[in-house]
Order: C-alpha cells, then sequence, then structure tokens
C-alpha cells in the first residue's frame, strides 16, 4: 500500500513543489500569476467542475449518501470553524478567513488524489461529494468575506450568485441529471479538453501561491485554521462517512476530501473582497504543509477498511 | 463525423472560448503574459519529454519523417525568398517570410494526440527539435536584414536563447530517455504526464486570446498571398517532400498536416521587437488559425488517400 500512496502523492506534490519553484526562483515572476489565477478561477476551475458533473450521474444509487456526508462534514468545520474564531477573539474579517479555509478543501487536489488511487472510477464518487463540498464551501466562503467586508447580507447573496466556480456547480448538477454527457459528449468535449489541463495548472498555481513569508504572526490563528481544515476535516469526514454506512472508493474520497489543504480559490475570493489576503495565504500554505503529512495516512486508514 | 473534424471541434471551440475571454474582459489582455510564460516555459516543454521519451517509435520510421519536415521548412523558406521581388517594403516582406515558414505546431499536437493516438503525437513532438532553430534562425536572419529595426540582434545572443530554448532542451531530453529506457514509469514520468496535460488547453486558450480580427484588413492582398503560402503552398511542399522520401500512412499523413497548421502567434512578437509588420503578421496568425479548420480536413483527407 505504500507504494501505492507514494505513487499517487508524489506527481500532486511535485506539482505543487513546481508551481513554487518556478515563482520562487523569479523564473515566473510574482506578477505574472494574476493572469493564471484569473484564469483558473473563472474558467478552468468551473470547466474542470462542469466537465467532472457532466460526465458522472449525480442521480445513480449512493450518490445521495456521499453527497450527504460531505455536506454534513463541511456544516461540522463551519460551526467549528465559528466556535475557534470566538475562542480566540478572533476579528470579524479573521474569522471570515478562518472559517473559509476550514470549509473550503481542495477539490481539485482531491480529485486528482482519488483518480491516481482509484482508477477511471474515481469520479463517480468524487461527484457527489465535490458537487455538496463545492456548494457549501464555496456558497460560505463568499457569504463570510462578503459579509465581513460590508456587513450585508444582501451584499453576499448578490456575490454568491455572480461567483463563477457555484455557477458552473449548479450548470454540472443540472447537465449530470440531463445526462448530457452521455447524449451529447460533443457538447462537453471542449470541456473536458479544458478539464483535463485544469488539475494540473491548477495545483501548479497552488504551489506558486505558497507564502512561507506568510506564516510568521498571528500563529494561533494559522494553526487553527490549518488544524480544522486538514486534522479535524479527516476525523469528521471518515467519521461521519463510517457513521453513515459509507464504504469502498467513497470512503477514501471523503478521508481525502477531509485531510485535504484548504482551496486556493479561498485566497482569490478573499482578495475580491479586500480580505486578508496575508493571513489567508499563510492559513492556505500551512494547510498544504499539515495535509502533505496527514493526507497519506487518512488514504491508508480508509483504503485499508 | 469525420474523426479529424471530430477532433477540431473541441480544439476550435477552446481557441473560440480564450478569444471571448480575451475580448469580453473576463481575462483582460495583459493577464495573458503569465499564461504564455507558464505554458511555454514549463507545461509545453513537460508535454514534450513526456510524449517522447515514452513513446514506441522505429528509428527507422522517424529520421526520414525528421529529414523530410527539417527539408520542407527550409524549402519554404526558399520559395519565400522568391517573392523578395515584389513591389512591398522590407517589413511587410519579412512578415510574408514568417508566414510561410512559422508554423504553430500545438493544433497539431492537440489533434495528432486525439486522432492518431501515441505515435502521431510523438511524431508531430519530435519535429520541434529540429526545426525549431532552423526556423528561428531563418526568420532572425530576413528580419535583420530587411526588417526595420535598428537594433540588430548579437549572433550570440541569438544562438544562446536558441541553445537554451525550452522546447528543445524537452525534445533532447525526452529523446534520450526514450533511447535510454529512463523514466518510463515512476514520479518524474508521472508529474511530466500530469503537467503536459494541462499544456495544450492553456495555448490554445492564449492563441484565441491572442486573435485580431481587426488586423484582417490590414493590407489584404498581402494578406492573402501569406496566407495561401501557409495553407495551400505548404501542404502541398511537405506532402511532396514527405512522398519523395518515401512516407507513407501515418508519416505522410503528419507531415502534410504540419504544412497546414496555422501561423504560430510568436512570428507577432519577433516582428513586433525587430522591425516587421507586427499588423499584417496579426492578421496572418488570425486567418491562417481560422482558415486551417478547412485546411487542416482537407489536407489530411489529400494525404490519407
Amino acid at each position: 500500500m505504500t507504494g501505492l500512496i507514494l505513487t499517487a502523492f508524489l506527481p500532486i506534490f511535485g506539482l505543487i513543489a513546481l508551481g513554487y519553484g518556478v515563482r520562487a526562483t523569479g523564473y515566473l515572476p510574482r506578477e505574472l500569476w494574476a493572469g493564471i489565477n484569473a484564469l483558473n478561477h473563472r474558467l478552468l476551475l468551473p470547466a474542470f467542475l462542469i466537465a467532472l458533473f457532466a460526465r458522472s450521474d449525480l442521480s445513480a444509487s449512493g450518490s445521495a449518501s456521499l453527497a450527504g456526508a460531505a455536506a454534513l462534514g463541511s456544516l461540522t468545520l463551519i460551526i467549528a470553524g465559528i466556535l475557534t474564531a470566538r475562542l480566540l477573539s478572533a476579528s470579524r474579517r479573521e474569522a471570515a478567513s478562518v472559517c473559509a479555509v476550514a470549509v473550503q478543501w481542495n477539490f481539485v487536489l482531491t480529485l486528482g488524489l482519488a483518480e491516481r488511487l482509484l482508477g477511471e472510477a474515481a469520479p463517480l464518487s468524487a461527484a457527489p461529494v465535490a458537487a455538496a463540498g463545492v456548494l457549501i464551501g464555496a456558497g460560505f466562503t463568499v457569504a463570510s468575506f462578503a459579509w465581513a467586508s460590508s456587513g450585508s447580507a444582501s451584499g453576499a447573496v448578490k456575490r454568491i450568485v455572480r461567483d463563477p466556480v457555484l455557477i458552473a456547480c449548479v450548470i454540472g448538477i443540472i447537465l449530470s441529471f440531463l445526462q448530457l454527457g452521455q447524449h451529447a459528449p460533443i457538447l462537453v468535449s471542449g470541456l473536458e479538453l479544458l478539464g483535463a489541463g485544469s488539475l494540473a495548472v491548477i495545483l501548479v498555481a497552488m504551489g506558486a501561491g505558497l507564502d512561507f513569508a506568510a506564516l510568521k504572526g498571528r500563529i494561533r490563528l494559522l494553526i487553527a485554521a490549518a488544524a480544522l481544515r486538514c486534522g479535524l476535516g479527516a476525523l469528521v469526514f471518515i467519521a461521519i462517512a463510517m457513521i453513515m454506512g459509507v464504504s469502498g472508493d467513497g470512503l477514501v474520497v471523503l478521508a481525502l476530501a477531509g485531510a485535504a489543504p484548504g482551496a486556493a480559490v479561498t485566497y482569490a475570493i478573499a482578495a475580491d473582497f479586500k480580505g486578508e489576503t496575508g493571513l489567508v495565504a499563510g492559513m492556505l500554505t500551512l494547510s498544504v504543509l499539515v495535509s502533505a503529512a496527514v493526507l497519506p495516512v487518512a488514504a491508508a486508514f480508509a483504503l485499508s477498511l | 463525423m469525420n474523426p479529424v473534424v471530430t477532433a477540431l471541434i473541441p480544439i476550435a471551440g477552446v481557441i473560440a472560448l480564450g478569444w471571448g475571454l480575451r475580448r469580453t474582459g473576463l481575462v483582460r489582455a495583459e493577464l495573458w503574459a503569465g499564461v504564455n510564460r507558464l505554458s511555454y516555459q514549463a507545461l509545453l516543454p513537460a508535454l514534450l519529454f513526456s510524449t517522447i521519451s515514452t513513446a514506441e517509435l522505429q528509428g527507422g520510421e522517424a529520421a526520414p519523417f525528421l529529414i523530410a519536415a527539417t527539408l520542407a521548412f527550409i524549402a519554404m523558406g526558399v520559395i519565400a525568398l522568391a517573392f523578395k521581388p515584389l513591389p512591398v517594403g522590407g517589413p511587410a516582406y519579412t512578415s510574408l517570410f514568417q508566414g510561410a515558414v512559422r508554423w504553430n505546431g500545438f493544433v497539431l499536437l492537440a489533434l495528432a494526440g486525439a486522432v492518431f493516438g501515441p505515435e502521431g503525437a510523438a511524431l508531430a513532438a519530435l519535429v520541434f527539435a529540429p526545426t525549431v532553430p532552423i526556423i528561428n534562425v531563418m526568420c532572425v536572419a530576413a528580419l535583420t536584414i530587411w526588417g526595420a529595426s535598428d537594433r540588430k540582434p548579437e549572433a550570440q545572443r541569438v544562438a544562446f536563447r536558441i541553445v537554451t530554448n525550452p522546447l528543445i532542451l524537452a525534445c533532447l531530453a525526452g529523446a534520450a530517455a526514450n533511447a535510454l529506457d529512463w523514466f518510463q514509469t515512476g514520479p518524474v514520468a508521472d508529474t511530466a504526464a500530469l503537467a503536459g496535460r494541462a499544456a495544450l488547453p492553456l495555448i490554445l486558450l492564449a492563441i484565441g486570446a491572442g486573435l485580431d480580427f481587426s488586423a484582417l484588413k490590414a493590407r489584404p492582398a498581402l494578406l492573402s498571398l501569406s496566407v495561401s503560402l501557409k495553407l495551400i503552398v505548404a501542404p502541398a511542399v511537405f506532402y511532396g517532400l514527405g512522398l519523395a522520401f518515401g512516407l507513407e500512412g501515418l508519416p505522410l499523413i503528419l507531415i502534410t498536416a504540419i504544412g497546414a497548421t496555422p501561423g504560430a502567434a510568436a512570428s507577432y512578437v519577433l516582428a513586433s521587437e525587430m522591425g516587421g509588420d507586427a499588423r499584417l503578421m496579426a492578421g496572418h496568425v488570425t486567418a491562417t488559425t481560422i482558415a486551417a479548420f478547412i485546411a487542416l480536413p482537407v489536407w489530411i483527407q489529400v494525404a490519407g488517400g
């Protein structure tokens, strides 16, 4: 099993390291990443999600329990995030950062790992988990940053309905229920071409976004967010899956989702709302480091059951 | 539907999407520099390395293909020189020259993998190694002689840039790995394959973002000539040389398709930097990118008999 885990994890974290390397060495300077990040948030990530959902069947038996487990896990992390922020006397903007990093797991990395561990069957389990996770995670993240920046609920709702990731999620879910991927594959083939490539670009961009300088200061908040995301997340997702009777590939995907680092798109959303970008960068960086240790353990545990 | 046309539809869709993203301002024009740099400097070398290192190629088959393709590019340079007596200025002539000899291999790479499988993709990738330096030397020489810029390039600098070109280095490293049977599996091969998957979607988007339809109005007669040279004369020359070197089947189809690929966006950059007619070059790249979607299936049909 060690060989399987290493084979699955090394290329994924290799790409993250590649992204960090090309940015840190100045081979691709920091200012040039703005376009790649914009492309990720506005096109590649949405295309990735639409392609994932369109070629999956979210109405298949077992999908509801997988989506339910992911939804319960995400809601538990939101509550844990709010309680932790209060415990640490965090400001409104700091609290939004803690909760966003805790709840919005990196579903691109999760699916990449799931494909390498489980093969071509991975999207069957990953799609319902991602559908629930993205809707709750991205929706809550946009809402919390909007609330922290303006305190206005209507402003938050407006931003949620305009978020490209959420729009893509809804479109993909509709396409899945219409089974468009099966009936008219040529319509989604362009998206699949984009989706196939987006995994690597998003991982490389994630590596480029690592900011070790941001690990200084407000260390309690940084540790809390990373611990919630990868530590508590892994425990909660695995426990809920086992209580709900999810096993096999579904359990592995949920374990990966629970132990995954925070989604890089959280930084872009924080920047959109003029949130605590430095703090979010530090939280995401620490969550990547923690997940590199926790993810293989969580995957090995789920695979052994 | 014809498999070539079926494969071209998503490619055209992704290019159109790139144009739409830039045109609507969702990803603004200045942000594409980072996308281009990441694609050409990191992801595309990974794709070339991955494709060539794992290809199952017979040396006897690849050698005449590469020699014929290289000679065909030189032949196109000679044909372009025959048009020098035309009553056009030096800068406009350099754009005609570049239009005749430069090719956009990325459209073919995307097409070859989808239609002709790994062997087709590997042959298309291999062509980069001998032709990138030759084409660059020919174009830089033409611009040095007939371009409007007073700033002439230093030979040493041009040579250094060619020798350290990541595409050439990746092709050579891939060929060496293939010959020595290194990196066929394992983390390096997996990481390169994963990174390589992202290259084509990003490059196709960038091609779309670079399209400039307003440039089609610039010098229509000269533009018609450069497009004809690229999509009618060049494929015929490549096809003829392929036959002369005894190619048949897939290698003959591919060498003909190389001739029918659109113009390269790099020619616009070079024209801008070295005193060529950049607007004519932009028109050529835009026109050939659109027209190649008709030329490619036709010429592939001709070569495939």
